[in-house]
């Protein structure tokens, strides 16, 4: 196995920092590193449950990002075993890149004692200081547990909607937060429109948008609304990772059972399913 | 099927404007709405019986001769005096919500123990809002009597607000003088004593009347809460009458000859 990237610029390590600290926001303390041929994804190491959710965003090598990017998987013989799975804490990440950096450069490396997982080596520098080495700790995944790691089966009857703007759609969801909402329905009409529904102790409030475009290729429900009530602590730290965006995000609504929330633009690619809250 | 008539109906134009005077008084949890057949207020009471008591209102008034430039594009009050109890930050929340300058507001309430239902269209969404209401209870009037003023200064919020937004806020009272050349403001803090005079000359000051010099020191806290609705204003007004209650009242002028007032009382603590 063999993994190093580098990045030379400022806004290249600033994007990578913005997705790493969106990892730390969408998951829990550890997250699963999935490094493959293509690209790296930063993945959860949660499985969906009532009102939890799975989340993964890919960092592909093609893009503006990486000016260096060497791998060799964990069999690079065989396609389905030339990738590398790796567990580790977020917060470590996020500490090493504070600050205005102009350079990284992470590398997959052997401890000198045999028995020890490897560790990443994360060499950084800003302007103006010199290079600084961290050594963060990981846990290499056996491929007989991978499969723990996949993306959950979406089912079918799916509603697909692409979203207003993410900055629209977090000065909703902030609206909600600031009021204490819990729960908001999320639903999505075959006509292109989205309504979010949230009741709180002060009273109901019900946005809608209108003119939105469905994915007809995607969509294969027959119902003229989907609906999915979401835990609004676990949606709003998607938006609030990604407001800055410009890229639209779709929507996929499997009614009463699960959302989906699928993001893609040069640099990135994101999806995001969350589980239906029953009440 | 007959549709029963609101108690309370009115439509605006340009949301923010409402919004940012409902924010500036969002500092308590409960205001009340108060409503007749000429205007509207909110009131913001800070407790009752008590020498540190504040009360904020908008007076905003469609029945002048400006009709087509009213601060409401519709008002309609089926009652003599309507008054309704709400929580105030759902109100400032759902206002937010409709920030561009096309938007438009239309809010309804239709008697005791219904709640306001608001309407919100803003270019590409729209919103539903439905707020509870409680019942309205006393509130402290102050008895603010025009003919018992000893001190009154109008003045420019420019420089006002660039002041109040710097208070010292390790001093616990800010003292208000007035004496018939300048107004000052004094606070005593950990660095020290600071004091701003505005003096009669000043081009922020426009008219000082003051029968005789008066020295009123008030709670701090209970100051800073009018700082972001004098954020809003261009021109105030500072009263204080024979018992040290301090009135401020503030004018915001959206422009087209369009004006709105927000008005404070606080009791004196010291003098």
């Amino acid at each position: 196995m063999r993994f190093s990237a580098v990045l030379c610029d400022e806004t290249s390590v600033e994007s990578f920092s913005k997705f790493i600290g969106a990892t730390s926001k969408l998951g829990r303390k550890r997250c699963c590193i999935r490094i493959q041929n293509d690209g790296l994804c930063f993945m959860s190491c949660e499985k969906l449950q009532d009102g939890g959710c799975w989340f993964c965003i890919f960092l592909p090598r093609t893009g503006q990002m990486f000016r260096q990017y060497d791998f060799s998987g964990f069999n690079d013989r065989v396609e389905e075993q030339n990738l590398i799975y790796l567990e580790a804490n977020v917060d470590n990440f996020v500490k090493v890149l504070k600050g205005n950096l102009c350079y990284l450069k992470l590398k997959l490396t052997r401890t000198p004692a045999p028995d020890q997982d490897p560790i990443i080596r994360i060499e950084v520098r800003s302007v103006d200081s010199d290079i600084i080495r961290h050594e963060v700790p990981i846990k290499i995944i056996m491929s007989r547990h991978w499969s723990q790691y996949e993306k959950p089966s979406l089912g079918r009857r799916k509603m697909s909607i692409y979203l207003p703007p993410p900055k629209s759609l977090y000065k909703v969801l902030q609206t909600y937060k600031n009021l204490n909402a819990t729960v908001i329905a999320f639903n999505a009409s075959s006509g292109g429109d989205l309504r979010l529904e949230g009741t709180m102790d002060q009273g109901e409030i019900d946005v809608l948008f209108n003119d939105l475009s469905n994915d007809a290729a995607e969509t294969d429900s027959q119902e003229d609304w989907a609906r999915v009530k979401l835990m609004l602590k676990t949606v709003f730290p998607l938006f609030q990772s990604f407001f800055f965006c410009n890229s639209r995000v779709k929507l996929n609504i499997i009614s009463n059972q699960m959302a989906e929330f699928s993001m893609r633009s040069d640099d990135h690619q994101l999806c995001f399913i969350v589980g239906n809250v029953t009440e | 099927m007959t549709t029963v008539a609101k108690l309370l109906e009115f439509k605006k134009e340009n949301v923010k404007e409402l919004a940012s005077i409902i924010k500036a008084l969002t500092f308590r949890e409960i205001g009340k709405l108060s409503a007749t057949p000429g205007g509207l207020r909110i009131v913001v009471g800070d407790g009752a019986l008590q020498q540190n008591i504040i009360k904020i209102m908008i007076n905003s008034f469609p029945g002048n001769a400006y009709m087509e430039t009213c601060f409401f594009s519709s008002f309609v009050c089926r009652d003599e005096t309507i008054e309704v109890n709400f929580p105030l930050k759902a109100l400032s929340e759902c206002l937010n919500l409709g920030d561009a300058s096309s938007s438009s507001l239309s809010l309804s309430y239709a008697g005791f123990c219904e709640p306001l239902m608001l309407k919100i269209h803003d270019g590409n969404h729209s919103v539903k809002a439905k707020i509870h209401t409680l019942s309205s209870n006393e509130t402290n009037d102050f008895n603010f009597e025009v003919s018992e003023i000893v001190a009154n200064c109008i003045l420019k919020t420019t420089f006002l607000h660039d002041f109040f937004r710097d208070l010292d806020t390790t001093s616990p009272n800010l003292v208000i003088e007035v004496s018939e050349r300048e107004l000052s403001f004094v606070t005593q803090g950990e660095i020290g004593m600071t004091t701003c005079t505005i003096p009669l000359k000043s081009l922020q000051m426009d008219v000082i009347a003051c029968s005789r010099p008066v020295t009123y020191g008030y709670r701090l806290s209970a100051i800073q809460r009018m700082t972001p609705a004098i954020g809003l204003s261009n021109r105030a007004s500072l009263r204080i009458d024979n018992r040290g209650v301090l009135n401020l009242q503030l004018m915001i002028d959206h422009g087209d000859s369009l004006k709105s007032y927000i008005e404070f009382f606080v009791g004196f603590f010291f003098n």
